[in-house]
């Protein structure tokens, strides 16, 4: 209801100022009868006038409008030629529409005054009159005209008139329905009758008393966003007066600044407003789309709009169009099923559409709503299957949520058949990107045989959004906030033992997630500052939609709101960018594109991943690691954890000291042993080359590397390794990645073998004896060796259940667990441990290949006193050295 | 009477032959080269904007400049039209902008020096010759022989265009 009378303020505002322009418009045809472009533009005018009081059933201004168009037609294609008549009986009929709309705009009803129903009888004939007879000549009105006015006796006409009045007004409905020629019958059957005369009289006063109250003005967006560009130059001066004022250090000066401050910024957010326009005046388009649709689908559909008032930028509400009317298509035509289908489904006859916006954390939502068949992952698969979207094997891997993502995908399309509505192919990726050009995005959730709802995100306003102002090379650039996830400051330490290089690219493990880090300045092809090893590092954790990444910049400043423009036409093609802005000291600033800037992050290990994500799915997330692949002479493939490594590099041959017969290299300011593998492994030797790889492990703070040949690939796999075929020392087992056998070496095991020394702690701890519970034998052995090497002596268990067992015989000091395992986990175990008599203070590290906080709070939630991830050995040694020590204490 | 009239009357049409004959161009310098725009293709000129440099855009994409809430592009003209004079490539180098184009999107034209508004008659206004040393052809309009130099009216719409 609510969203009518804006369609109707919006109309009586707009009709206002056109008939303002038409009474000019009129006096200027008279005198330029010939201006067929001002003809036209009157005849657009009342045309509008017409066609909106149809749709709001306002029949005296329609039969108006209808009969002024109809001489205005004439006029148009040159049947008949302006005189001062016909401009009169037009201006008349303008007239009266601006009474007819004034009242309208007081009590939104038309009036009910028969002068107006007399004057469309006289319009008529006035109208058949120069079809018929051409222009009619002046003098036959004129002469009648005197005498009506003179009549004083006006009342008793009216009576008499009413009956024939109405008759004529059904004519014109019923003429008007049928969309027939409208003059042919009675065409001079009706004489010119004198309360059409009277009514000719009676105008001119009562509408030039006629005073349309101004509420709107319309404004040229141009102006506003001169307005808007003004605003912000003044902040920008206001700022320096607050520099200097504050140089200055007068009282009064300051006050004044702090003042004029305040208003800036309440201009400034006022402009911001105008440009505001409720998304309704979108939505009001979708009563008739949703129609139409539905009537050719051949399939009944009741709309619901909700939110209509939610305010957004003008340019947004432009934008959103489009790919809101796709989305609504989607709905009737694939969603919503036929009716007598849905009656069987118990479903009512009419599909509900809703169409709903409103405001969330500084961002507008709209949805779009149907209770129909729903998306059926089944069909979507088998759909993407056959036009090549993804194959049958990824598929099978596929969950729900990800197979309905696929509408997304380019090329397509469910709909059986190519039908009139949709289902032309182009579809939901257009409307996809589209929205994420908007800085918005969307989602699709469904139930199959309850509807589906396609949730669109999208910024307030792309004019001033909050951004966050990051500096690299001295230049800043700012990152819009939509697209930030947090901020990460790392310190030496933690660079050393976090980021891992990997080929040429970078990546920084967050609380256990794999993060890509890309480095602003590398980007923008800005010569490399030499980096300094003692300077934090600051990672700007970013989404881009698909995925999260870290860019790495040289200094975070401030989050400020900033006035988004558009890029020149020379720098548009740079998708690194999405705009420019005006900074607080008056320059130019960039503002980087997230989504653009990910298109650099194309890693060679990207496709690798993806597959071997897809291969594993289906597979528990415990079983899978991030492994790094490496050679050592041409035909022996060798796997580590990547999470164990703390970096690769590379080195030349001359840069190999050797020392006390051992091989060493110059790094990062001390002297880092280097080991060759075919000293403790029977493989084949590392071959001469004028440049070697370095895999740089850090271990009791001391770096350690091993040389290779060649870094092949980083990949995120299953781990199912088989143990017994190279059962030895330094290897933990083989597995087939690839279609190439690949061994796994145990790293702390040859770092021992290297130096027996390596692990030693400075204080002798007695030998504590620790339980070690564990399903996977990987990480059993990895653990296994790494605890052994460290001087503990280890139990181990194969599972919750054994370890149970072996407790109850088996004295140990501290337990390791697992958490997921058959039989029994660890959070069960330690669950009975913590409930038995005995055992309850036996100190529990549960360890896992993933630590997130949720799991986390889990695990100290069931009793477990310290959480670590399994490839973190120093931390690990370091919480069984804590919990001794504290255990020793009590 | 008739005696007196005629000359004037004859000085008076000279005159407006010479208004119609002559155009107006802006002259400004890069290096030693001495270039010209048409006065009319010429917003303004000024002299202190602050560059902010945009990586990875063509290398005659000197940056963007602030022009009063405006953000303009700014051009190098010795490297949009590839100047082969050497000249002295310091950073600190002061540029001139001639603030040039449409005014729905005007550009920034770095130039070194700038000249005098020059009135040249139209019959010293040619086309460029087939061969031109130093400048790529398609930038330049027309070429006028001053006394002492070459001037070289400069093609603003080639200079607009993006390649």
């Amino acid at each position: 209801m609510s969203m009518e009378s804006d369609i109707l303020k919006d109309f009586l505002a707009e009709s206002k100022e056109n008939l303002e322009l038409l009474d000019q418009q009129f006096v200027e045809l008279e005198q330029d009868p010939e201006n067929a472009d001002l003809i036209k533009s009157i005849f657009r005018t009342i045309h509008t006038i017409k066609g909106t009081s149809g749709f709001f059933g306002f029949t005296t201004l329609e039969g108006i409008a209808h009969f002024a168009e109809d001489i205005l037609s004439k006029l148009r294609d040159g049947v008949i030629k302006v005189n001062e008549d016909i401009a009169s009986m037009l201006l008349k009929a303008v007239d009266h529409i601006k009474i007819i709309l004034s009242t309208l705009e007081k009590t939104s009803k038309e009036p009910n005054d028969l002068v107006h129903l007399d004057f469309i009888v006289d319009l008529r004939n006035f109208s058949e009159k120069i079809v018929k007879g051409g222009v009619i000549p002046r003098g036959r009105i004129e002469p009648k005209k005197a005498p009506v006015i003179a009549t004083p006796v006006e009342e008793p006409a009216k009576p008499v008139q009413k009956e024939p009045v109405k008759e004529p007004l059904q004519e014109i409905i019923a003429e008007k329905e049928e969309i027939a020629s409208p003059k042919e019958e009675e065409a001079e059957a009706k004489p010119e009758s004198p309360p059409a005369m009277r009514a000719q009289a009676a105008m001119p006063q009562q509408a030039s008393n006629v005073h349309l109250t101004e509420t709107h003005v319309r404004v040229d967006v141009n102006l506003l966003d001169k307005l808007m560009n003004l605003a912000g130059e003044l902040v920008l001066s206001r700022n320096r007066l607050v520099q200097i004022a504050s140089v200055l250090n007068n009282p009064d000066l300051l006050a004044a600044n702090q003042r004029m401050s305040l208003i800036v910024t309440e201009l400034q957010e006022q402009i911001m407003k105008t440009r505001m326009q409720p998304v309704g005046n979108v939505f009001n388009k979708f009563p008739r789309i949703v129609r139409d649709l539905a009537k050719m689908a051949k399939k009944q559909v009741q709309l619901k709009i909700e939110g209509a008032e939610t305010e957004l930028d003008r340019s947004i509400v432009d934008v959103i169009k489009d790919p809101l009317t796709h989305m609504v298509r989607n709905s009737i035509d694939h969603g919503i099923e036929f009716p007598d289908i849905r009656v069987q489904k118990d479903k009512p006859e009419f599909g509900a559409l809703i169409m709903k916006a409103y405001h969330e954390g500084g961002q507008v939502i709209i949805e779009i709503k149907d209770d129909g068949a729903g998306i059926d992952p089944v069909r979507i698969k088998k759909k993407a299957i056959e036009k090549g979207v993804v194959t049958k094997e990824q598929a099978s891997y596929m969950s729900d949520r990800d197979t309905i993502n696929l509408v997304f995908a380019p090329g397509f399309s469910t709909a059986e058949q190519v039908t009139n509505i949709s289902g032309r192919g182009v579809g939901m990726d257009v409307v996809r990107t589209n929205i994420e050009k908007l800085g918005g995005n969307v989602e699709v959730l469904s139930e199959v045989g309850h509807g589906t709802t396609v949730k669109v995100k999208i910024p307030l306003t792309l004019a001033i959004i909050p951004a966050l102002i990051v500096k690299s090379n001295e230049q800043r650039y700012c990152i819009p906030q939509v697209n930030l996830v947090e901020l990460v400051s790392l310190g030496k330490n933690e660079i050393s033992k976090d980021i891992q290089i990997v080929g040429d690219s970078e990546f920084y493990r967050l609380r256990g997630e794999i993060l890509p880090l890309l480095r602003l300045d590398s980007l923008l092809a800005q010569s490399k500052n030499e980096q300094n090893v003692e300077e934090d590092m600051h990672v700007v954790v970013l989404n881009s939609g698909e995925r999260h990444f870290g860019l790495v910049v040289d200094q975070i400043n401030d989050s400020e709101e900033i006035v988004v423009k558009p890029l020149g036409k020379y720098l548009k093609n740079i998708e690194t960018y999405a705009g420019t802005t005006l900074m607080g000291d008056g320059r130019a600033a960039l503002i980087l594109d997230v989504v653009g800037m990910t298109s650099k992050l194309s890693f060679k290990s990207e496709e690798s991943i993806q597959k071997a994500r897809l291969i594993a799915e289906g597979t528990s997330e415990e079983d899978k690691q991030f492994l790094l692949l490496f050679k050592v002479s041409d035909d022996e493939y060798f796997a580590i954890p990547l999470g164990i490594v703390n970096r690769l590099d590379k080195i030349k041959r001359e840069k190999i000291e050797v020392v006390g017969g051992r091989e060493i290299v110059q790094y990062r300011g001390h002297s880092m042993p280097l080991i060759r593998l075919e000293s403790f492994l029977p493989i084949s030797p590392l071959p001469d080359l004028a440049e070697y790889h370095l895999i740089v492990f850090n271990m009791n703070n001391r770096d350690v590397a091993v040389v290779v040949s060649a870094i092949e690939d980083s990949m995120e796999i299953s781990i199912d390794i088989e143990e017994h075929t190279f059962k030895q020392d330094g290897i933990l087992g083989s597995a087939i990645i690839k279609d190439r056998t690949t061994l796994f070496l145990d790293i702390y095991q040859i770092i021992q073998m290297y130096d027996p020394l390596f692990f030693e702690k400075s204080e002798a701890t007695s030998v504590s004896r620790l339980m070690l519970a564990e399903d996977s034998n990987f990480y059993r052995n990895l653990l296994h060796s790494y605890l052994t090497a460290s001087g503990y002596d280890v139990v181990i268990a194969k599972d919750g259940q054994e370890a149970w067992e072996l407790l109850q015989r088996e004295p140990v000091d501290l337990l390791i667990t697992d958490i997921e395992m058959p039989k029994m986990t660890g959070l069960e175990l330690t669950r009975k441990i913590r409930e038995s008599e005995k055992l309850r203070r036996l100190p529990i590290i549960a360890v896992t290949s993933l630590s997130s906080e949720d799991d986390k709070r889990k695990g100290i939630q069931s009793g477990v006193d310290e959480y670590q991830a399994k490839l973190d050995r120093d931390k690990v040694l370091y919480a069984v050295e804590k919990l001794l020590k504290q255990k020793a204490i009590i | 009477m008739n005696k007196d009239n005629l000359p004037a009357a004859q000085t008076t049409d000279i005159q407006e032959i010479k208004i119609q004959l002559t155009n107006q161009f802006v002259t400004f310098y890069y290096g030693k080269h001495f270039f010209g725009l048409p006065i009319d293709v010429v917003i303004e000129i000024n002299r202190f904007l602050e560059i902010t440099p945009v990586p990875l855009a063509s290398d005659y994409v000197a940056g963007i400049v602030n022009l009063r809430g405006h953000i303009l592009t700014a051009i190098n003209l010795g490297l949009r039209i590839g100047l082969l004079s050497s000249f002295s490539q310091g950073e600190n180098r002061t540029f001139f902008n001639i603030i040039m184009g449409n005014r729905e999107e005007p550009m920034s034209l770095l130039v070194e020096k700038i000249g005098d508004v020059m009135t040249i008659p139209r019959d010293k206004i040619e086309p460029p010759p087939e061969i031109l040393t130093g400048v790529d052809k398609k930038y330049v309009k027309f070429i006028c022989k001053l006394p002492g130099q070459l001037l070289t009216i400069l093609d603003w719409e080639a200079l607009q265009n993006v390649n």
